[in-house]
């Protein structure tokens, strides 16, 4: 069971530094899956379809399902548990963050999580910010760290591509992969942690200057470090100080930037540079970063002799 | 700290009477009498022409306190029983917060707790508001939801959902509305509640009444206290039966249970508790200095409480 008080009688003891994140992380993975099968009995398809159509339908759209969600999809809970790591301990908080929608209510895919790592975490699905969302997932798990015992977090980003718009969207919106990044996160005891900043309201004409501002904020000093641009910057000049600027893949949605992160990981850890992720939501007007210590992230692994 | 510096609670005008929902769901004439007589059921709030984002908008203008003061707030919650509201890429809540001249705020759904998802944000607002250094900035918590659909308007046989909503400032600072603790447990083997899995029903109800007592149990004591101290339970509206026979088993006096609006606002997903509030104090039942805690069960499996003092 998960208990708390409030933050005045915290006895966490975290090192508390506005803007830093008292948390460091162990371990990164993305992974791609192929298409899936979505099953349910004849009774649940039948009621799932209803209560989707009824939901558009109270939008004046009439939809069958099957133009809001394929078949041949994989839902959220069958992702978590296709990247759920099987040799860590039980995290302390679970966080779920997703751009696309599941359109599976039978089933709660952060409650399915809890049950297979034995009923302890206190689970968190975040939603609705568009491709920053896992930025706030993320400091909401700091939240954790700074003001609870919490020690382990992990902190699942995932979407789906079978789920399709209903209006045009930006490229950025459009999730062409089911695609799912799983960051193990645990308490940092230095006040060396993740530091994280968000604005909202900037346009796509204030998208440079507001990033290198961002930027600036978030690495005082000259600082050279390491940049992830997720695909609501591509095509942006990288701001100053930048020597190793890596671009995410479009189509993956909200992880594709955590997807870029895992997957150049042992190149970042060896430029030996902090490691400044960025987003930005162009629906929404949402930019966000992060920032990762090099040393933190996983080597390139062992070549066998 | 944290605390609620203002909570509004706003039901729709409308009212859906149980009759009408037992032929829009088609139960039974047993069915439309277990609602009644045993439930409490007698009408719930719906308004059929009315959006998400009229419904959310209208609970933050029951707010007075915000209307002058939105510039400081620095987070907007949507914390909601559902996980898809609305179709993709719609996204009534990013339309609520222009509509309320939140633009300058954070704006993001919380999910995974269900109909106690509204306990959740509370908590993490608090815990925000505390690392932000801010003692003026607030977060607004809207909780409230549409029933869209027949799977939404009931959940299986216990309880009949409606669109009653609240908002709910949280301040860093203050003394009115204290948080003192809170408690939240999710039971993994009910995260397929809506499967028609053989059973799983019957599990969930016989799990329910020491899952729920557990939570209360443990906030009121994490705040010092015990069940007994406490002036008032605010619950989620599931129904009168599943309330009194909880406060049977565990000896809690089923009067300080606030029950009033089951029969007329149904269970208004995460939005209970607040609207409950208001009525306890509206009505005196929570007075100054007293303690009391918000209670609720979701549909993910989850079970939480939250203690306060008034």
């Amino acid at each position: 069971m998960y208990t708390t008080l409030p933050p005045e009688d915290s006895t966490a003891g975290s090192p508390a530094v506005p803007g830093i994140l008292p948390l460091r992380l162990d371990s990164c993975r993305h992974l791609l899956l192929p298409p899936g099968l979505w099953t349910a009995s004849e009774d649940d398809r039948r009621t799932v379809t209803q209560h989707y159509e009824e939901m558009s339908a109270s939008y004046g759209l009439s939809l069958p399902f099957e133009e809001l969600a394929s078949s041949r999809r994989n839902t959220f809970a069958d992702i978590a548990a296709a990247v759920l790591p099987r040799d860590t301990g039980v995290p302390d908080v679970i966080m779920m963050a997703h751009l696309t929608p599941d359109y599976d209510a039978r089933r709660s895919p952060t409650s399915e999580l809890v049950g297979l790592l034995g009923d302890g975490p206190l689970p968190y699905r975040v939603s609705d910010e568009g491709t920053v969302s896992p930025f706030t997932a993320l400091r909401l798990a700091g939240e954790h760290a700074r003001w609870d015992p919490a020690e382990r977090v992990l902190l699942l980003i995932m979407d789906q591509a079978d789920t399709r718009p209903v209006r045009p969207v930006p490229a950025t919106a459009v999730v062409e992969r089911d695609s799912v990044v799983a960051l193990s996160l645990s308490r940092s005891t230095t006040t060396a942690g993740i530091p994280v900043r968000r604005l909202t309201g900037v346009t796509r004409e204030q998208l440079r200057d507001a990033l290198a501002g961002i930027v600036g904020e978030t690495l005082p000093g000259e600082t050279p470090y390491a940049l992830v641009l997720g695909a609501g910057l591509a095509g942006l000049p990288a701001p100053a100080g930048a020597r190793d600027v890596l671009h995410a893949r479009p189509g993956l949605g909200c992880t594709g930037v955590w997807a870029a992160l895992a997957e150049h990981a042992p190149r970042l850890r060896a430029g030996g540079h902090p490691v400044l992720l960025a987003e930005y939501d162009p629906m929404y007007g949402f930019l966000a970063v992060a920032v990762l210590a090099a040393k933190e992230l996983p080597g390139a692994k062992p070549v066998a002799p | 700290m944290t605390t609620l510096h203002a909570v509004a609670g706003y039901l729709p005008p409308y009212r859906m009477p149980l009759d009408a929902i037992a032929e829009r769901l088609e139960l039974s004439s047993d069915q439309v009498r277990i609602f009644r007589r045993f439930f409490g059921f007698r009408e719930v709030c719906y308004e059929p022409d009315g959006t998400l984002v009229e419904l959310l908008t209208a609970a933050a203008s029951a707010l007075d306190a915000l209307r002058d003061q939105r510039h400081r707030v620095r987070y907007l919650i949507h914390a909601r029983s559902l996980p898809e509201v609305a179709p993709y890429p719609i996204n009534p809540l990013q339309e609520v917060r222009e509509l309320l001249g939140l633009g300058h705020a954070q704006a993001f759904t919380l999910a995974a707790h269900g109909c106690a998802s509204g306990l959740q944000a509370v908590d993490v607002a608090g815990k925000l508001l505390a690392s932000d250094g801010e003692p003026d900035a607030l977060a607004l918590i809207l909780a409230g939801e549409k029933v869209f659909s027949r799977r939404a308007q009931m959940i299986s046989d216990i309880s009949i959902m409606g669109e009653g909503a609240a908002a709910v400032l949280v301040s860093p600072r203050g003394e009115r509305d204290r948080m003192l603790s809170y408690a939240s447990e999710t039971h993994g083997r009910f995260a397929s509640f809506w499967k028609s899995t053989p059973g799983s029903f019957t599990d969930y109800s016989e799990a329910y009444p020491a899952a729920l007592a557990a939570v209360m149990t443990a906030a009121a004591e994490h705040a010092g206290l015990a069940l007994g101290d406490m002036a008032a339970v605010l619950p989620h509206s599931v129904n009168l039966m599943s309330w009194n026979r909880l406060c049977t088993q565990i000896g809690f006096p089923a009067e300080r249970v606030v029950l009033d609006n089951v029969a007329v606002t149904g269970h208004s997903f995460c939005a209970d508790p607040f609207i409950n509030y208001r009525t306890a104090v509206g009505d005196g039942r929570i007075r100054p200095g007293d303690a009391y805690l918000m209670v609720a069960a979701g549909l993910s499996g989850t079970f939480s409480a939250m203690a306060f003092r008034h």
